[in-house]
């Protein structure tokens, strides 16, 4: 499912963005990203004034998830289980109330 | 010691059988107050008489100039100029206004005091270049004139019984001691000029 999201850099008139590092085409307002505006500002910071709006910086990244260590059989620290004891059922008339 | 000297680095082709020139400009051209670009900013592609990006000065705008005739902006040439150490061109647009009044009074004091770039559109069989290259390389149909030095009013004509212009304006602006025969911009960047995008909080999508 695509996510809508808003460009919040501009750029001035009259600028045009070519080879961007990491996108391919030719970039103006009409096609302008944020992320590709990022791109850009990184090869050449000097270029801050071709932007009407700069974007936002790029959102923080996310805690990459720890691994799931897998469940293990054998574990040092407990005592091994023990077995479950059940009773079996007995099978027979209900007691009288 | 380093000499002003250019050595040719192609074949001269005088036909290019896919792309013959087709003479005349479009109707529509776009004229800029030379000092609403920011010439500082300006950034050049493979070679330096193609302009990539040329910003307008923040609140600025060009303005069209529009030719209603079967024949737009005829009179315009470029010739060069040959000096006893350096070759110069000097570059000539005409413009007809065919119209007259207070307000087109106004535009041609504005134009015989001011210092104009104009963007005009050459007719050619190879329609949106720079896509797809020749064999001679790239074609870019926009042109800039009075990028170098700008564009200067030479002369400015009224006749009253005149049937070419119906008693409007003969309107020739020039540029002299320029470097380049002619300067080129891509397409993209006129359509910036053309078809800003209004909404400065355009959507955008990316997919997930």
């Amino acid at each position: 499912m695509d996510k809508i999201t808003k460009t919040k850099a501009r750029l001035r008139m009259g600028c045009v963005l070519y080879h961007v590092k990491g996108f391919n085409g030719i970039y103006t307002n009409a096609n302008l990203t944020d992320d590709v505006a990022r791109a850009f500002l990184e090869q050449r910071p000097d270029k801050e004034r071709w932007f009407e709006t700069l974007p936002d910086p790029a959102p923080a990244d996310t805690e990459p998830a720890k691994p799931v260590e897998p469940a293990s059989d054998v574990n040092e620290n407990t005592e091994p289980a023990q077995p479950v004891e059940t009773t079996p059922k007995k099978r027979g008339r209900k007691p009288k109330k | 010691m380093n000499f002003c000297d250019a050595q040719l680095d192609r074949d001269i082709i005088a036909i290019e059988c896919n792309n013959i020139s087709i003479k005349g400009a479009e109707r529509e051209g776009l004229i800029f107050n030379r000092s609403d670009l920011d010439l500082d900013e300006m950034a050049t592609g493979a070679n330096d008489n193609i302009i990539t990006t040329l910003p307008l000065k923040t609140g600025k705008t060009p303005f069209k100039v529009v030719q209603p005739t079967r024949t737009p902006f005829n009179g315009t040439k470029t010739e060069a100029v040959v000096g006893t150490y350096a070759t110069t061109f000097t570059h000539t647009l005409q413009i007809v206004v065919l119209n007259h009044g207070d307000f087109v009074a106004n535009v041609v004091q504005q134009l015989a005091s001011g210092e104009f770039v104009v963007a005009m559109k050459n007719r050619s069989a190879n329609l949106d270049s720079g896509t797809a290259p020749s064999p001679t390389g790239h074609h870019y149909v926009w042109q800039f004139y009075g990028i170098e030095s700008g564009l200067h009013l030479a002369s400015a004509v009224r006749e009253l019984y005149n049937d070419d212009t119906l008693a409007g304006w003969l309107v020739t602006l020039t540029e002299t001691d320029a470097q380049k025969a002619g300067i080129f911009a891509t397409n993209d960047l006129i359509d910036s000029y053309l078809n800003p995008t209004n909404d400065p909080l355009a959507p955008s999508q990316e997919a997930t």
